[in-house]
Parts: structure tokens; C-alpha cells; sequence
């Protein structure tokens, strides 16, 4: 062995320990970024001791710069971020929803139920009463637009969160086209180094936020390229092509079904489960909770309309004339009660038309026999009052807000478990990356030594040769 | 568990705890601030629906009460006016027994005709007393005043049309009316058209119940409602729904109804608050004693100077006076009904409260101790963020 390659040694691990310096300075100051995985500097012996040890090659290189990564961990994160896009969509959904029906402050719709109720009891007493019949007029009308703001606050929460289905799709679609330019990138710049370590970083953090917003599965491909699916097996992206997703308004809904855009027409709103991903959930909230809920007020509003109206219709009013319609829905063939209900104008004109005498001489009956529908099983089929159907509403919405604030607070906490596995094997611990400074700083340092010695070696040589 | 302890999840982890308590001081505060437990529905669901319920009750209970209050004064103005009505006939008595005596003659039979007219007006009006738009004694019968002047024979009225009605010819009442009270009867035009084909029905307790929907045809004759009355209409085109009604008395003074009125007191609880001016001044009562009649009986008597008839009226004054007294009581007996239904009502809202209060109010105390508990917390929570890179080697580095 000669002097000369024990320098080539030294120069060897001097350039290797200076790579792995610069590895460390990049996990240093990739501290803080959001989905970098640390990366090692791989060292590795070259040459070989022969046998009899007449000679020997032995020297360092950096084999490879290793990504420290756990498949399994940021397959779990994946996961979990649909169920956490989910649950976060329909907790946030269900609150709004929770507002509109919020009962503990103030009036509300079950205070102005009840003094509708009281009206018509106080105008049995007073059949004849100017008073009684304007003050019946005005709660009725306070009920009716309480009732269209329920509706309208519900209808128009289905029309934001329709836009937002809208503003979802387009994003993701955003996502899946970023994701196949990644695996472009990724295939070209295949074989190791830090530039594919940054993109497979990138392709993974872009990967998470899109399972955030769908329900979708992945499956690594050919060059290094993640292939992601919907559930029924058409892909978002396939290597370096990505398969656009959008929207078109069904024929017979006003809102928007989501389409697989190559084969527009066909609605795969049914392939996006409520609990995975933020398009699934709002989907869920806007055809399934809030027309529920719609569905009840209306019910409400319905059923109140037609039990007033039908002892309204027996009833004389201050005129002797048989009542009309005491509440209508305007258009009249509207079903969207809540939305549409209103105090029929003859009445509001003329508060006279308020037809509360069973006979012609003004007993004030029918007004009875209203204010008593308070207490009349006219709701679910004759199985519940008025108030007690509102009253279980109330308490169904609040145990389905509570459910959905608990189901997303846990998903967040078991998102952050996760997190902070992957931190235990990803991230950077700056504590770490100080020692392996301090570690390779001697290592040059002691590579410098050598080289001195070297020097050193060769000086002695030649100063023999003088 | 993990190994290795990153700078991140050091971070994370601390913003996540801070977090954490700031929402539960926040949620404390918000108890704290509005005094209640509840302040969304998802705070307590049960509780929300509840409330609902307990609320709506006591909405009911109010309403009742107030019902109850309403005719309480009902009643109190019908029991004074009764009252001085019974005072009257007290004097209507001590006129007749003075006059009635050998002691009386001819001008002072006049003088007390007079006397005894006055007492009549006064009765009169006593009996026609509103409270509000309604009258006291008029059952439910609203729209004219209940006793008369002067005695009326059995009697149809000219029969109305409805204002609203679509019919514009005219109608006419006639017949004799058999009918031993007061009734109203009416027709409603089930089909409209014109009279040969228009069909009808007709309610002969003021619009309550309704007989079967007659044949086309019968409305070009005179239509028999029942008790001897009959309507007859001129030719022309009817409207569905348009109303006709006539007002048939029987004979008397009277020309309200004998209806009763009621409240609701609860839940499929009504309670009757009036005395009919049937049951109190006409001979339709209990006591069977026309009170404006015996007065009238007594002037005449007087006026013509006629001892035997004055006393002769003596015997139905008492029994006037004692029909009158029996409609006193009922009112005392139904105000204290009434009273004893506010009593209990008022319980009864008392109990609301506290049970809305047990659901809806915090307990101050003990949020004054939790708020302490998160402060204590909250500020620990700083003081662990104020250090979290106060220990790194780094520092060891010189």
C-alpha cells in the first residue's frame, strides 16, 4: 500500500463526512417544514484487508442518503385524514345547523308556538275584540317568519355547502394533477439522492391532504408512481395522468352530483361514504342531515297549517262568513312548508276574517278549539303534540351535535397520535442533529489529521532521499 | 411509545395542551358569564329537550292562569251586578207589600208605578251590563242586546245574509215560531250555482252541527229550518259557502241564548264562567219566574189599582229574588273553582321554575372553583410554553 492512497483515504472521508455535514444542515433547516423526512447519510466501508495483512485498501464513502420513513405510519396518517376531513366537516356542518335551532337563548320558534296558541285562547274569551284578533294577527305573523327563517337559514346552508362540493371537487382535482406531475418528476429522477427524497415528501404531504377531502385508496406503481383509486375502482391518478373529477346538476335536483369527468352523467356521489373525506361528508350534510331536519320543520309547519285551517274552515267569522285559510303557503303547491308559510293576506287586510265563533252569533269556539290543538297529538301520526315533536327534535339535534363534536375531537386526537409517531421516525430532533454535527466535525477533523500525518510521512520519505 | 422526542412534537404538543385548556376555561367563562349550564343545545340534549317541554308547560300555565284570572273578574262583575239586581227586587217587594195593604190607595198604587218603573229600567240595564264587548248576560249570543224593553211574542227575525256572501237576491223569513228558546238557524250553500241546482245545508244550533247536504232543486221553494220557521229566496245565483241565518225568540224579553261560555283551566279542562240571562231573569230558569214580566205584571197592577193583583205578585218576587240568589251562588261556586285553580296553578308554576332552573342554571360556585382550577392550569400551561427550548445542547455548545 502507498503513501499516496492513504491520502486518497483521507481525502475520502474528509468529502464524506462534508456530504453528511450538508445532509445535516439540511435537516436542520428543514426543522419546521411540514412533511420533510429527516435524512441520513448512509456511510459505508470500500476496499478490503488482504489475508496475510501485507496490504491493505480500506477507505469510506456515503453509500446512499437514507429518507427515514415508516409506509405503514404514513398509510395510517392517510387514513385517518379522511376520517378526521370527515368528521371536522360534519361536526362544523352540524353546528350551523344547531344555531339555527338554538333554543337556550331567547325566543325562539317554541316560545312564539306557544303565544300563538295563547292568542287564539285569548280571543275565545273575547271573540268580538279588535284587540284580541290584531294582537293574534301579529303572532302569527312572528310565528310564520320565524318558521321561513328556520327554512330559509336551512335551505340556504344546503346551497353554501352545494358550493362548496363545488370548490372541493376543484380542488381535488388540483390535488391529483400536482400528484401525477410528481410521479413524472419522481420517475425521471429515479435512483436515490435528496432531489427524490424532496419530491417523494411532497407527493406524500399533497397525497394526505387529498385523502382529506375524499375517499380514496393508493397503491404504489411502476417508477416509483402512486396510484390512487376511488373506492369503485376508477382512478384519480395513474401514473403521470390524472383523471379529473366534477360536477353537473342532476336532472331532477337542484343541486350538484359529483362525476367522473370522462364518463360525465354518471353520479358516483354513492362511492364518497360520509365518514371518509370532506366531499363525503358534505354530501351527507347536504342531502341527508339537513333535509332531515328541513323535512321536520316542514312537518311543523305543515301540520300546523292544515289542523288551523281545517277548524278555521268550520268557523264564522266577525262578518258571519264561513273562515278560509287562516295560514297558506305561498306558491300554494309549495311543499317546503317552513319556507313558505305565511298568514293569509285576506286576514292580515282584515283581521275581522279571523272565524273564531262555532255558530253565527260569535261564541269564540273555534278559537277554543285551536288554542286546545296545543295539546291534540296532530304530530308523527297522532303520536305526538306539537311541542313534544319539537321538543324531541331539539333533543335529536343536540345529541347529534354532541356525537359529531366527540367522534371529530377523537379522530383529531388519534390524527395526532399518529403525527406524532410519524415525528418520532421522520422528524427532526435538532438535539440529534447537533450530536451528528459534533460527530462528523471530528470525523473531518480527525480525516484532516490524517492527512497531516500523511504529510508528515511523505516529508520524512523525501528528506531520506537528500 | 416512541423513542425519539422531536423538536415538533415538543411544540405540538404544548400548543395542544394550551388549546385544550383554553377551551375548557372558555367554556367555563361562557357558564360563568351567561349563568347558564346550557348555552347550545348540544351543551346538555337532553336537557335542551327538556326544556323545550318545561317551557311550553309553563306557557300553558300562564295561559290558564290568566284564563282563570280573566273570569274571576267575569264572574265578580256578574255576582255584584246580580246582587244589585236581587236588591232591586228586594224594593220591587217592599213596594208591592206596602201597596198591597188597606193602608194604600189609588195615587199612592200610582206613585209606586212609578217607583216600580224605575227599578224595571234599572233591572234593564243591569242586565244588559257589558264586561269589555261582551255581554254578561247574553250567552254566547254577541251581536244585539240581550233583554228587550218591552215583551215580544214569539218571533222571527228578518234573516241576514252573510256580508261576504256571493248571493245577491233577497231572502225572507216567515212562519210561526214553535221553538221554546231562543235559537238561531242557518243555511249554507254547499254547491254553488244557480237556485235549481244550487244544494245547502242547514245547522239548526247557529252553525254548530249541520244536517245532510240537501237535493239540488229545493231552494226554489220556501225551505222549512225547523220549529214552524221558513226562508224563501229570490231567484238568482248562490256561491259556495255563502251563509243565511235568522234569529228566532221564543216569547219573553229575552234574546240572548242559554250557551254557556268556558275557559280552559288545563289540558282538556274547560270551566263554565257565565249565568245565562235565561237562567237568571226568565222563566226558563229554575226558579221559572219571568222577573221582567213580574214587574211589569206589578206596575200594571199598581197602575190600575188593584191590591189583589200587587199581592199576587209578592210570591213570584220572592221567587224571582231566589232564582237570581241560586245564580249568585253558582257564580261563587265557580270563582272559587277558579280560585282553587290559580292556587294550584301557581304551585305548579312555581314547580316549573325550579325544575327549569335545576336544567338551565349553573351552579356559580362551583364554576367559581373550576374557573380557579383552569387559571391555575391555563398558567401552568405558560409556563411550560415559556420553557419549552429553554433546555437544548445547544446551550452546552460554546
Amino acid at each position: 500500500m502507498s503513501i499516496s492512497s492513504l491520502l486518497n483515504v483521507s481525502k475520502d472521508s474528509m468529502i464524506s463526512y462534508q456530504l453528511a455535514m450538508d445532509i445535516t444542515g439540511g435537516n436542520i433547516s428543514n426543522v419546521n417544514t411540514a412533511g420533510y423526512s429527516r435524512q441520513r447519510a448512509v456511510f459505508a466501508a470500500t476496499g478490503n484487508v488482504n489475508a496475510k495483512a501485507a496490504s491493505a485498501q480500506l477507505s469510506v464513502k456515503i453509500e446512499t442518503v437514507e429518507r427515514m420513513f415508516d409506509g405503514y405510519t404514513e398509510m395510517q396518517i392517510a387514513e385517518q385524514s379522511q376520517k378526521v376531513g370527515a368528521g371536522e366537516t360534519k361536526n362544523s356542518m352540524l353546528q350551523r345547523v344547531e344555531t339555527v335551532f338554538d333554543e337556550t337563548n331567547g325566543a325562539k320558534l317554541n316560545d312564539v308556538i306557544g303565544r300563538f296558541w295563547s292568542a287564539w285562547d285569548d280571543l275565545a274569551k273575547r271573540p268580538a275584540g279588535q284587540a284580541e284578533r290584531d294582537a293574534l294577527v301579529s303572532v302569527a305573523g312572528e310565528m310564520t317568519s320565524m318558521f321561513n327563517t328556520y327554512g330559509d337559514q336551512l335551505y340556504s346552508l344546503q346551497q353554501n355547502i352545494d358550493d362548496n362540493v363545488k370548490n372541493t371537487v376543484a380542488q381535488i382535482n388540483s390535488y391529483t394533477a400536482d400528484i401525477a406531475s410528481l410521479n413524472r418528476q419522481i420517475g425521471q429522477t429515479a435512483g436515490g439522492g435528496g432531489e427524490t427524497n424532496r419530491l417523494l415528501d411532497e407527493r406524500n404531504a399533497l397525497l394526505k391532504q387529498l385523502c382529506g377531502l375524499v375517499n380514496c385508496q393508493y397503491i404504489g406503481g411502476p417508477n416509483n408512481a402512486l396510484n390512487i383509486y376511488l373506492v369503485n375502482g376508477q382512478a384519480l391518478v395513474e401514473g403521470e395522468t390524472s383523471h379529473a373529477l366534477g360536477v353537473i346538476k342532476g336532472s331532477d335536483s337542484e343541486f350538484y352530483d359529483v362525476v367522473y369527468k370522462e364518463k360525465a352523467g354518471e353520479s358516483i356521489n354513492q362511492y364518497l361514504a360520509a365518514t371518509k373525506g370532506r366531499l363525503g361528508a358534505l354530501l351527507d350534510a347536504r342531502d341527508g342531515i339537513i333535509p332531515s331536519y328541513l323535512d321536520k320543520i316542514d312537518d311543523l309547519a305543515g301540520t300546523i297549517m292544515t289542523q288551523v285551517n281545517d277548524i278555521h274552515a268550520r268557523g264564522f267569522d266577525a262578518q258571519r262568513n264561513l273562515g278560509g285559510k287562516f295560514l297558506v303557503v305561498e306558491p300554494e303547491d309549495s311543499v317546503a312548508y317552513a319556507r313558505h308559510l305565511a298568514v293569509n293576506q285576506m286576514i292580515i287586510a282584515d283581521s275581522g276574517k279571523i272565524a273564531a265563533s262555532a255558530t253565527v252569533s260569535g261564541d269564540g269556539e273555534q278559537a277554543a278549539a285551536i288554542a286546545a290543538l296545543k295539546d291534540k297529538l296532530i304530530m308523527n301520526g297522532g303520536q305526538a303534540t306539537v311541542s313534544s315533536f319539537y321538543a324531541s327534535l331539539i333533543g335529536q339535534l343536540g345529541r347529534e351535535v354532541a356525537d359529531a363534536g366527540r367522534n371529530a375531537e377523537y379522530q383529531a386526537n388519534v390524527m395526532t397520535q399518529l403525527a406524532n409517531q410519524r415525528e418520532g421516525i421522520s422528524g427532526v430532533s435538532i438535539d440529534e442533529e447537533m450530536m451528528n454535527l459534533i460527530k462528523y466535525q471530528m470525523g473531518y477533523q480527525a480525516a484532516g489529521k490524517l492527512c497531516q500525518v500523511v504529510d508528515e510521512m511523505m516529508n520524512t520519505l523525501m528528506s531520506l532521499v537528500k | 411509545m416512541t423513542i425519539r422526542i422531536t423538536d415538533n412534537m415538543r411544540y405540538n404538543t404544548t400548543v395542544g395542551n394550551l388549546f385544550t385548556i383554553q377551551r375548557q376555561y372558555n367554556e367555563v367563562m361562557e357558564k360563568l358569564a351567561s349563568q347558564k349550564r346550557i348555552n347550545k343545545l348540544s351543551d346538555d340534549a337532553l336537557g335542551s329537550s327538556q326544556l323545550v317541554d318545561f317551557k311550553k308547560t309553563q306557557h300553558d300555565i300562564t295561559g290558564y292562569r290568566k284564563n282563570a284570572d280573566d273570569a274571576l273578574s267575569w264572574l265578580s262583575m256578574t255576582e255584584s251586578t246580580l246582587t244589585g239586581a236581587n236588591d232591586l227586587l228586594v224594593k220591587a217587594g217592599e213596594l208591592a207589600v206596602s201597596q198591597s195593604s188597606a193602608s194604600a190607595n189609588a195615587s199612592s198604587r200610582k206613585i209606586a208605578a212609578q217607583n216600580v218603573q224605575a227599578l224595571y229600567d234599572q233591572l234593564l240595564s243591569l242586565a244588559n251590563t257589558k264586561l269589555g264587548d261582551r255581554y254578561l248576560f247574553a250567552g254566547s249570543q254577541n251581536d244585539a242586546e240581550p233583554f228587550t224593553g218591552s215583551r215580544r211574542e214569539a218571533g222571527i227575525d228578518a234573516p241576514t245574509a252573510a256580508a261576504g256572501n256571493g248571493y245577491a237576491g233577497k231572502v225572507t223569513a216567515a212562519g210561526t215560531y214553535l221553538g221554546e228558546r231562543n235559537n238561531t238557524y242557518v243555511i249554507k250553500i254547499i254547491e254553488g250555482g244557480a237556485e235549481d241546482t244550487a244544494t245547502f245545508s242547514i245547522s239548526r244550533d247557529g252553525g254548530k252541527t249541520w244536517d245532510a247536504k240537501s237535493a239540488p232543486g229545493a231552494m226554489t221553494g220556501p225551505i222549512d229550518v225547523g220549529d214552524g220557521v221558513s226562508m224563501t229566496f229570490t231567484p238568482g245565483t248562490f256561491a259556495t259557502g255563502d251563509i243565511f241565518y235568522v234569529n228566532a225568540s221564543a216569547p219573553g224579553y229575552y234574546r240572548g241564548n242559554g250557551d254557556d261560555l268556558s275557559v280552559a283551566l288545563g289540558k282538556d279542562t274547560a270551566a263554565v264562567y257565565n249565568v245565562t240571562g235565561e237562567a237568571a231573569f226568565t222563566d226558563r230558569g229554575p226558579g221559572k219566574v219571568d222577573v221582567f214580566q213580574t214587574l211589569a205584571d206589578l206596575k200594571a197592577a199598581l197602575e190600575n189599582n188593584k191590591p189583589g193583583d200587587v199581592a199576587a205578585q209578592l210570591d213570584k218576587l220572592e221567587k224571582g229574588r231566589e232564582q237570581i240568589n241560586l245564580a249568585i251562588s253558582k257564580c261563587g261556586t265557580a270563582a272559587n273553582r277558579m280560585e282553587m285553580t290559580k292556587n294550584s296553578l301557581e304551585k305548579l308554576s312555581e314547580n316549573m321554575t325550579t325544575m327549569i332552573a335545576d336544567i338551565e342554571d349553573a351552579d356559580i360556585a362551583g364554576l367559581a372553583t373550576q374557573v380557579a382550577a383552569k387559571q391555575v392550569a391555563l398558567q401552568a400551561c405558560y409556563e411550560v410554553a415559556a420553557r419549552i427550548q429553554n433546555n437544548t445542547i445547544l446551550n452546552f455548545l460554546k
